[in-house]
């Protein structure tokens, strides 16, 4: 069933596991989080440059999402948190960090406009103050689980 | 002469009255409205606090909404019905991806041989990452005390790694599974040191 050379990379694993602390063990993802729906005309903003997120599409920290007047996307993050965002709507993600076992916690959101839905992960969960959604006029806390939020700019 | 006293009056009054009047806005006044809906799994109900300004809104039970106007505090906290919260948020409300499912795979002592009770439950698993969209899997290994916490960081690194490898054989980017060992630290079960017990050598799969 396990290659030998799995083995041995288990080996030293284990071996770089001895040397490292626990939470370096941890092999880090390099998103925050995984697009799992993109319809219609949407498009993403990351470093000044313009794509075309298709399901699947890993997203990053300051990535800012957009969608037409016909266009949604929704984001499972990698706590657990998911966001859907309906048309004409701009969404900045952005702070989040997610690591329990040092204690880094953090997750802000930016709406500009548009419809969001937040329900959420496991930050909200393990640090409720480490959340904040953000509009242009109000900032909401968290104490779980889901907040439906309707910008007008 | 009393006439003009009147037309006097009557223009003084008029003033007085549009001066009353509050100005009227010249372009649409940005505004949110907030929702606590209940969870979309669970039906649990949390609570949201809504701060602008110098005001505040605490949103506490299912549908509680309150909208806020740019440069004022929030509005009145009122309940809506299901269908205004249908109307205005149904389509993002369909789109809200699944929730994270979780399952435990237990092992044999001190090595990765999954239990037969576990090996046979791991078809299911990779069955459900296979039906999900666009799925991510995080793997904690887990160790009861048996042996040193350092051996025990490997051995847990290992049993998660040995899942990892099936679900990689199975198709999924490597790049998309997230594996840590919590060693002995995370006992499902607490327990004295050197002590063999078969709820805590596991592997936590979550897909989400």
């Amino acid at each position: 069933m396990i290659a030998p050379s799995f083995r041995r990379c288990g080996l030293l694993l284990g071996v770089l596991a001895l040397v490292l602390p626990l939470t370096a063990a941890a092999q880090s993802l390099p998103g925050i989080g995984r697009i799992k729906v993109a319809t219609g005309r949407v498009s993403l903003i990351r470093s000044g440059q313009t794509v075309v997120p298709v399901v699947g599409d890993v997203v990053y920290e300051s990535d800012v999402l957009h969608t037409d007047a016909d266009g949604q996307l929704a984001v499972t993050l990698r706590d657990e948190t998911r966001l859907s965002l309906g048309p004409g709507s701009d969404l900045n993600l952005a702070a989040f960090a997610y690591d329990p076992a040092a204690g880094r916690l953090s997750l802000v959101v930016r709406v500009a406009r548009g419809i969001l839905s937040y329900v959420s992960g496991r930050i909200a969960k393990l640090m409720p103050d480490a959340v904040r959604l953000e509009t242009p006029t109000s900032v909401i806390g968290v104490r779980g689980t889901h907040a439906l939020i309707r910008v007008q700019p | 002469m009393t006439a003009r006293r009147l037309v006097v009056i009557v223009v003084l009054a008029l003033a007085a009255a549009c001066a009353r009047r509050p100005p009227q806005p010249v372009a649409p006044v940005a505004q949110d409205l907030v929702v606590l809906a209940p969870d979309p799994g669970t039906g649990e109900v949390g609570g949201l606090l809504v701060t602008s300004g110098a005001g505040q809104a605490e949103l506490t039970e299912a549908r509680a909404s309150t909208t806020v106007i740019s440069g004022q505090g929030p509005g009145p906290v009122t309940v809506l019905d299901e269908a205004t919260v249908q109307q205005t948020f149904g389509a993002v409300l369909a789109l809200v991806p699944d929730g994270a499912e979780r399952f435990e795979l237990y092992f044999e002592t001190g090595g990765d041989t999954l239990t037969a009770e576990s090996a046979a439950q791991l078809p299911s698993v990779i069955a459900r990452v296979r039906a999900r969209v666009a799925p991510e899997v995080s793997i904690i290994g887990h160790t009861d005390t048996t042996g040193t916490a350092e051996s025990n960081v490997a051995l847990g690194l290992e049993r998660a790694g040995l899942i990892r490898d099936l679900l990689v054989g199975d198709g999924l980017d490597v790049s998309l599974i997230e594996v840590v060992s919590h060693g002995e630290s995370d006992p499902l079960v607490p327990t004295p040191d050197n002590t063999a017990e078969g709820r805590n050598r596991r592997v936590e799969v979550t897909i989400r």
